[in-house]
C-alpha cells in the first residue's frame, strides 16, 4: 500500500526519512541499507524545502516486496540544468544543491529526477533487496598480467529489482592501466544504464569508446539473469558456458569488438533454462574449456572460479573468471 | 525560511501546531572534567534544531574558561550533508573562538552510510568514544589517571 506524507518543514524532514528508515527495515533491508534510504530521503526533503515550498513523499513496496519505491515531489522552480545539478559541487544557491542529489543517488540502488520547468521536480528513488544465497551464488576469479601494474579486466554485478542480476566481464584492449580505462568506460555506461535492454546498453558503448578515441575498445560478455532466463550477448574473444549437470554448453560469441570496426546488427539470445544451473563467464586470458575441464558440478562458485583460474590461465594476459550458479527457479 | 510558510492550508497548521509541541530545544553542556566541556545532540535533530543547539553550544563554550569541548554524536542516527554542514561549522565556530573540538561516538552504521553515499565531515577529530576523547583531554593536560593503592 502507499502511503503518503507531506514535507512542509524541517520537522518533516526527520519524519519522513525516520519512516522510510522503519519502512526498509520492514521490508528486510539492513541497518545499512535502510541508513542509506534515510540519508537519500533527508537529502532530497532538504533540497525540497530549501528550493521549493513544499513537497509530498510517496513510499510503497513493489515486485513482492523487493523493492522498496520512493517519490518525492516538490513544486519548485524545477532544474533549469539537470546534468549539471547532479554533478558534484554545482550548485544554484550557496547552499550545495549538487552534492545533496550526487548523496542521494549513491545511497539509492536507482535514482531518477524529472523536472518541469516552473512546476517543480519528481524524485523517483529505489532500493533493491539484495538476492538470497540460496537462489543465486557468484564467484570471481581475476589477476592482471604479472608484466603490468593494473588489472585490464573489469568483472561487473549488479542486483536489481530484487530478482534480477546484471553481470559482464569486460576486457579492454591491450593491458596494463590503458586497458582498464578502456574497461571503466564501459563499465560505467552499464551502470548508468544497467535497465536497458542489453542490446541498447552495447550500442552506448560502443558510442563512448568510439568517442574516448579511436585506439578505445574492448571485448565483453555481458548477460541477465532473470527467474528462469538468461539474456545473453558475447561479443569478441572472450567465452562462456552454460552448465547443468547433464553437460555443458559453449555458448556462441559474435565476432567484433565495441568501439572498433563497424558495429554489426547485435544478437541478444534468450535462454530459457531450469535451475539448477551455472553460468561461467571468462576473458581470454583464460584458455577456452572442453567438457571435461570443469570441476565437479556440485563445488562452490568460488571454488569452481578458483579451479578454471588455477587449471586454465594463459602465462600472460589479464585473466578471470566469473561463475554464478542459481539454485533454483524463483527468487 | 518562514515567509515561505504563509499558506493557510490545513497541512501547514498542522506543521507549524507540531512544531510548538516540541519546543525549545534543551541543550546539555556540562564541564565534564577541569577545563573540559561535554555536550551532545539528544532527540531527533532537524535542521532547525539542530541550528538552536550549535548556537547553544558556541554561546555557552564562549562564555566559559574551558579550552576543549567534545561533542558526542552517538545518538546521532544520520549524518546527511545539512547535518553535516552544521558540524562543521560549529567545529570551525569553536576552533575561532580558541577551543579544541573532539567528536566522539559516530555509530558504525552512520559512518558506512556517510562513505558510501560521499558524505563529507573532514577535518574534524573524532575519536571512537567519550572514554578515548577523555584520555586525550588527560593527556594534553599533562594528567594520568592513577589507581590508589
Amino acid at each position: 500500500m502507499e502511503k503518503q506524507y507531506n514535507i512542509l518543514d524541517s520537522s518533516d524532514v526527520v519524519n519522513v526519512r525516520t519512516i522510510a528508515n522503519a519502512y526498509a527495515k520492514e521490508l528486510g533491508f539492513d541497518s545499512l541499507a535502510s541508513a542509506q534510504v534515510a540519508l537519500g530521503v533527508s537529502e532530497i526533503a532538504e533540497n525540497v524545502l530549501r528550493y521549493a515550498d513544499r513537497g509530498m513523499m510517496k513510499i510503497k513496496a513493489k515486485n513482492n516486496n523487493r523493492v522498496l519505491h520512493i517519490q518525492i515531489t516538490d513544486s519548485g522552480a524545477g532544474f533549469k540544468d539537470l546534468t549539471k545539478a547532479m554533478k558534484e559541487g554545482y550548485s544554484t544557491s550557496k547552499n550545495s544543491l549538487g552534492l545533496g542529489l550526487g548523496i542521494a543517488k549513491r545511497a539509492f540502488d536507482f535514482f531518477d529526477v524529472q523536472t518541469v520547468p516552473n512546476k517543480g521536480n519528481v524524485f523517483m528513488m529505489e532500493k533493491y533487496l539484495p538476492l538470497d544465497n540460496s537462489y543465486i551464488t557468484y564467484g570471481v576469479a581475476t589477476m592482471k598480467d604479472e608484466r603490468y601494474d593494473h588489472n585490464g579486466d573489469i568483472v561487473y554485478t549488479k542486483e536489481y529489482g530484487g530478482d534480477k542480476l546484471l553481470i559482464a566481464v569486460i576486457d579492454g584492449t591491450g593491458q596494463g592501466e590503458s586497458a582498464l580505462e578502456m574497461s571503466n568506460i564501459v563499465k560505467e555506461v552499464i551502470e548508468e544504464n544497467f535497465l536497458l535492454p542489453i542490446g541498447q546498453i552495447m550500442i552506448n558503448c560502443d558510442k563512448a569508446l568510439r568517442e574516448d578515441g579511436e585506439d578505445s575498445s574492448a571485448v565483453i560478455t555481458i548477460a541477465r539473469i532473470i527467474p528462469n532466463e538468461i539474456r545473453y550477448f558475447g561479443f569478441g574473444d572472450t567465452h562462456s558456458y552454460l552448465r547443468k549437470k547433464a553437460g555443458t554448453q559453449n555458448l556462441k560469441n559474435q565476432e567484433g569488438r565495441l568501439g572498433a570496426y563497424q558495429l554489426p546488427s547485435l544478437i541478444v539470445n534468450t535462454l530459457s533454462v531450469a535451475s539448477p544451473y551455472q553460468l561461467i563467464l571468462c576473458s581470454d586470458g583464460i584458455k577456452t574449456l572442453q567438457n571435461d575441464k570443469f570441476p565437479d558440478f556440485d563445488l562452490s562458485v568460488q571454488q569452481t572460479a578458483n579451479f578454471i583460474f588455477n587449471n586454465h590461465h594463459r602465462l600472460y594476459g589479464d585473466a578471470s573468471v566469473l561463475v554464478l550458479k542459481v539454485h533454483r527457479n524463483e527468487v | 525560511m518562514d515567509n515561505k510558510k504563509k499558506g493557510k492550508t490545513p497541512e501547514t497548521e498542522v506543521a507549524i501546531s507540531r512544531r510548538k509541541i516540541m519546543g525549545e530545544t534543551p541543550i546539555v553542556v556540562n564541564e565534564i572534567v577541569n577545563g573540559c566541556l561535554y555536550s551532545g545532540f539528544y532527540g531527533t535533530m532537524d535542521s532547525a534544531r539542530m541550528k538552536r543547539v550549535v548556537d547553544g553550544i558556541l554561546d555557552v563554550s564562549n562564555r566559559s574558561e574551558n579550552e576543549i569541548i567534545i561533542i558526542d554524536l552517538s545518538n546521532v542516527e544520520i549524518i546527511d550533508s545539512a547535518i553535516a554542514g552544521h558540524l562543521l561549522k560549529l567545529n570551525m565556530s569553536l576552533q575561532l573562538v580558541g577551543m579544541e573540538v573532539f567528536f566522539c561516538g559516530i555509530q558504525p552504521v552512520v559512518a558506512q552510510s556517510m562513505v558510501s553515499a560521499g558524505v563529507k565531515l573532514d577535518n574534524i577529530i573524532v575519536f571512537k568514544n567519550i572514554k578515548r576523547a577523555l584520555r586525550e583531554v588527560y593527556k594534553k593536560q599533562g594528567l594520568k589517571l592513577v589507581k590508589l593503592t
